[in-house]
């Protein structure tokens, strides 16, 4: 099927089948699975700024219903993401005006496949190190807990190798000070979290998505935010960051909104079985059976700019 | 513990292993009923706009980019609402 609009000539099915497995794999891991859907339609034939462009479109759709259910279940906090709201937008708008730079420049195909190598490898690795961290972190503790005799049991916590450094962002002071009570957090600088939301809006803005893979670890591991709290919150952000980003890349024209709709339509389902299946698996082994897919992503994007083969 | 408690928890175990079984197949059934759903709206819904929406792209990239954010988000609503109806008429079953 030809799309005009990009001038790419991609198989429907495949988008749909693309979209089912981004919409799994989101629906697992609670990422929105631009790690996939960005590098699948790129080795569509896709040209990288409607990569970035359409990819927005595509998870701000999937965004709005997925918040809505954490928004149900109490899972956002509602005061850091609107205030998160005032970094992410210039962010967006970052990334969005750098794309149109290389674009005049004619080289954004080749600048966004090597950022998008550079961040997918970097996001494996770190995952990767943190979740075999972790639990060696968690079998240590056991070890600890199993030795002390009537040791006090304490409620499920998360656990993570780096809880250390949000604990001295929180104690940096740079005015103004503000409270989370929502996600626990007594005080905490308020320019960390529109720094955090900033980063975040430029790589949505740059690489298209909702950057949940710079967001999410940022949120928990800087800010100290409970994971389930920073899942909801990410999402309650993308919205922002998706729909800003669809707007100003579709007027820079960057956006082939039948290739979203098309891929969107398979993300629906995947999305339900991605939920179903993480009942299956908690805690780093999750974060830890994350790591091939940011790493079949950059390699896919490696494969294409290597041979100039495109499927389409 | 009496008899029936026993005879109950044995139910109980059992359905337990009944389920998994039962909503894959519902899933799968699920699946079915969408697939068929998208198609349709595909075929009707997605050519038609192709036109229109190359042309806005083409001569009225604001107007573009003003109606892409409500299609997405008017997609999602939509399919959200049939994949809820379909789970739900799912677990009606399933009960």
């Amino acid at each position: 099927m030809d799309f005009p609009i990009s001038g790419a000539h991609i198989n429907p099915f495949a988008l749909i089948a693309t979209g089912f497995f981004v919409g799994v794999f989101g629906g697992f891991f609670g990422v929105g699975g631009s790690f996939l859907a960005g590098p699948a339609l790129y080795f569509f034939g896709v040209p990288m700024n409607f990569v970035v462009g359409t990819d927005l479109a595509h998870i701000a759709g999937k965004s709005v219903t997925a918040a809505r259910e954490h928004g149900r279940l109490g899972h956002i906090d509602f005061k850091l993401g609107l205030l998160m709201v005032a970094g992410t937008i210039p962010g967006v708008e970052a990334g969005a005006q750098a794309i149109q730079y290389f674009k005049r420049h004619e080289d954004v195909n080749q600048v966004v496949a090597y950022a998008f190598i550079g961040v997918l490898v970097s996001v494996a690795v770190f995952m990767a190190w943190e979740s075999v961290r972790t639990l060696q972190l968690t079998r240590r503790q056991r070890r600890a807990k199993s030795n002390r005799i009537g040791a006090s049991q304490s409620g499920p916590r998360d656990v993570s190798a780096l809880a250390g450094i949000a604990k001295r962002i929180h104690v940096l002071e740079l005015a103004p000070m503000i409270s989370l009570p929502k996600s626990g957090i007594k005080r905490v600088s308020l320019w960390t979290i529109l720094a955090v939301a900033f980063v975040g809006g430029v790589f949505s803005g740059f690489l298209g998505g909702g950057a949940g893979y710079i967001r999410m670890p940022a949120l928990v591991y800087l800010l100290g935010i409970p994971t389930h709290l920073a899942v909801g919150t990410d999402l309650f952000e993308v919205i922002i960051s998706g729909g800003y980003g669809t707007v100003t890349h579709a007027f820079k024209g960057n956006v082939d909104i039948l290739i979203a709709l098309v891929m969107h339509t398979g993300g629906v389902i995947g999305a339900q079985l991605g939920a179903l299946l993480t009942s299956a698996f908690h805690g780093p082994r999750i974060r830890l059976a994350f790591v091939p897919l940011p790493l079949a992503g950059a390699g896919l994007i490696l494969y294409t700019l290597m041979t100039g083969h495109h499927m389409g | 513990m009496g008899g029936q408690s026993k005879q109950s928890i044995m139910h109980k175990e059992s359905s337990g292993k009944r389920r998994p079984g039962k909503i894959a197949s519902w899933l799968l059934i699920e699946l079915m009923i969408y697939s068929v759903f998208v198609a349709a709206y595909f075929f009707v819904v997605l050519l038609f706009l192709q036109d229109w929406l190359k042309h806005l792209y083409d001569a009225h990239k604001d107007i573009y980019a003003v109606i892409a954010l409500p299609l997405i988000i008017g997609q999602a609503a939509l399919l959200h609402f049939v994949s809820l109806a379909l789970r739900k008429l799912g677990g009606e079953k399933l009960e």
